[in-house]
């Protein structure tokens, strides 16, 4: 090709796509693929914030930390401490969680009403809480209990030798609750965070929901769907469904008793509802050999 | 490490930040023109960003990579894979003639490989060698990819091999 085709197509490519500078990366939101209304606001949201951050505007004293470009902040890794602890970037309030090197940042949104962000670390419970109602996340952000739809979001964050970079404006969405576990809306409760517990005192105030669901499938091949299924502690609904003729229950006389189920269709759902405390549970098929032939599983609670 | 006046990390972030930089200079022309030869303007170009932002998160694992604009460009592809925008070499606000009106379309209508190997070794002088390192193809299948789409380029264009 001559070199004067050649050369206009180097200005189609330069011309056409300009090149990028770091601040058009650094910090640069990701849209949620899912969910293109959401990401759109979401990308506004972001501009406003980045503007924002871009002023020097900070909202809030104390652990500020501030901004090296906008949206990005920097900070010696001695400075946090082990464990959880709640930071200040720009505006945003966030909680960090260092074990040794590993740093996570955790956005504050509860995912249930729009504006909902309160959010408490319950450090003998080791949970994340909203005071309000009562969504309740584990320690890696995991939805857990309450009416919140998905984990914490995350801030990505890196470490290089001993700094922390934070870039503020871009989130992680937090992650689904999986099919096995998700979660019911409003329901009573037992979960006791021991005395003095400022996390148990706003449970139980605020009516938390905490029954869990466990959805367990029969297989015509003579199985469940899992060996095991991890469920947090307290109160549990099973819902049962799958190869028709399948029953279930328990190994233990007394859970055998409240819970006996049966499946018929893939789309027809037994259920059954529980009280577990933290420990592992058997449960399986009662007919003649179908236990020796692998319709057998562990239900382990753990503490929530 | 750690200095109580805060003397040393201070050039530990100095120098975490300056080696970024310095890679993300010398890769961002690179990847920019692989992805956009790949996917058109808009889509190339968001593509690379994506690359970059995941660089710019990734930098402690990215630093250790032997080929690290390949990695990222593989993450650029994987990026915009749910997008659907069209492939097209319109370029906005131009208000000079082009010499080849016909070349934005001829290109577009080369395959995302035939493209690639002709964007970024006639226009950018790459050698058969650097395209294959990006992208991950082997070089005799680069050398293959070239030959069709120049003779299918030369076609849209109605010109001989050596015009």
């Amino acid at each position: 090709m001559s070199s004067r085709l050649d050369e206009e197509l180097r200005r189609i490519v330069d011309e056409g796509a300009p090149p990028l500078t770091l601040d058009d990366v650094v910090g640069r939101p990701t849209l949620r693929r899912s969910a293109p209304a959401t990401a759109l606001l979401a990308a506004a949201v972001i501009v406003v914030i980045a503007i924002v951050v871009a002023a020097g505007v900070s909202l809030r004293s104390g652990n500020d930390v501030t901004a090296i470009r906008p949206g990005v902040v920097e900070l010696p890794l001695s400075e946090l401490p082990e464990g959880v602890s709640v930071r200040h970037v720009g505006w945003r309030e966030v909680f960090v969680v260092r074990h040794r090197a590993k740093i996570t940042v955790f956005d504050t949104d509860v995912h249930h009403l729009v504006g909902e962000r309160g959010l408490w670390w319950c450090p003998n419970e080791e949970v994340f809480v909203s005071p309000t109602h009562a969504e309740l996340f584990d320690r890696d952000g995991r939805a857990i209990g309450g009416p919140a739809i998905a984990g914490l979001d995350r801030i990505p964050t890196r470490v290089h030798g001993g700094t922390v970079v934070i870039g503020s404006h871009r989130l992680i969405p937090g992650p689904m609750p999986n099919l096995h576990t998700s979660l019911l809306g409003q329901g009573g409760g037992d979960w006791d965070s021991g005395p003095g517990s400022f996390c148990d005192q706003a449970l139980k105030a605020n009516s938390a929901a905490r029954i869990s669901v466990l959805y367990i499938e029969a297989l015509q091949t003579l199985g469940f769907d899992s060996k095991e299924y991890s469920v947090p502690a307290g109160r549990l609904e099973i819902r049962y469904f799958g190869a028709a003729g399948i029953p279930f229950t328990f190994d233990d006389p007394k859970l055998r008793r409240q819970c006996e189920l049966s499946a018929r269709t893939t789309n027809e759902v037994d259920r059954c509802r529980v009280t577990l405390q933290p420990g592992r549970y058997l449960v399986y098929d009662p007919i003649g050999s179908h236990r020796a032939a692998g319709l057998e599983a562990t239900i382990v609670a753990t503490r929530r | 490490m750690v200095d109580p006046s805060g003397r040393v990390v201070t050039q530990e972030r100095s120098s975490a930040s300056d080696s970024f930089e310095a890679f993300f200079s010398e890769a961002e022309p690179r990847l920019r023109r692989a992805l956009v030869a790949a996917y058109g303007l808009d889509r190339g170009r968001e593509a690379a960003a994506e690359a970059l932002a995941w660089a710019w998160e990734h930098w402690a694992e990215l630093a250790s990579k032997t080929n690290p604009v390949g990695y990222i460009y593989r993450i650029g592809v994987r990026r915009t894979r749910w997008r659907r925008m069209p492939v097209t070499y319109e370029v906005a606000d131009r208000h000079e003639t082009w010499f080849e009106p016909k070349l934005r379309v001829g290109l577009e209508e080369l395959t995302k490989r035939q493209r690639t190997a002709v964007v970024l070794v006639h226009a950018f002088g790459w050698q058969l060698h650097e395209v294959a390192d990006v992208t991950g193809i082997a070089v005799t299948t680069v050398q293959s990819h070239l030959d069709r789409g120049m003779a299918k380029l030369r076609a849209a264009l109605e010109v001989d091999a050596d015009e």
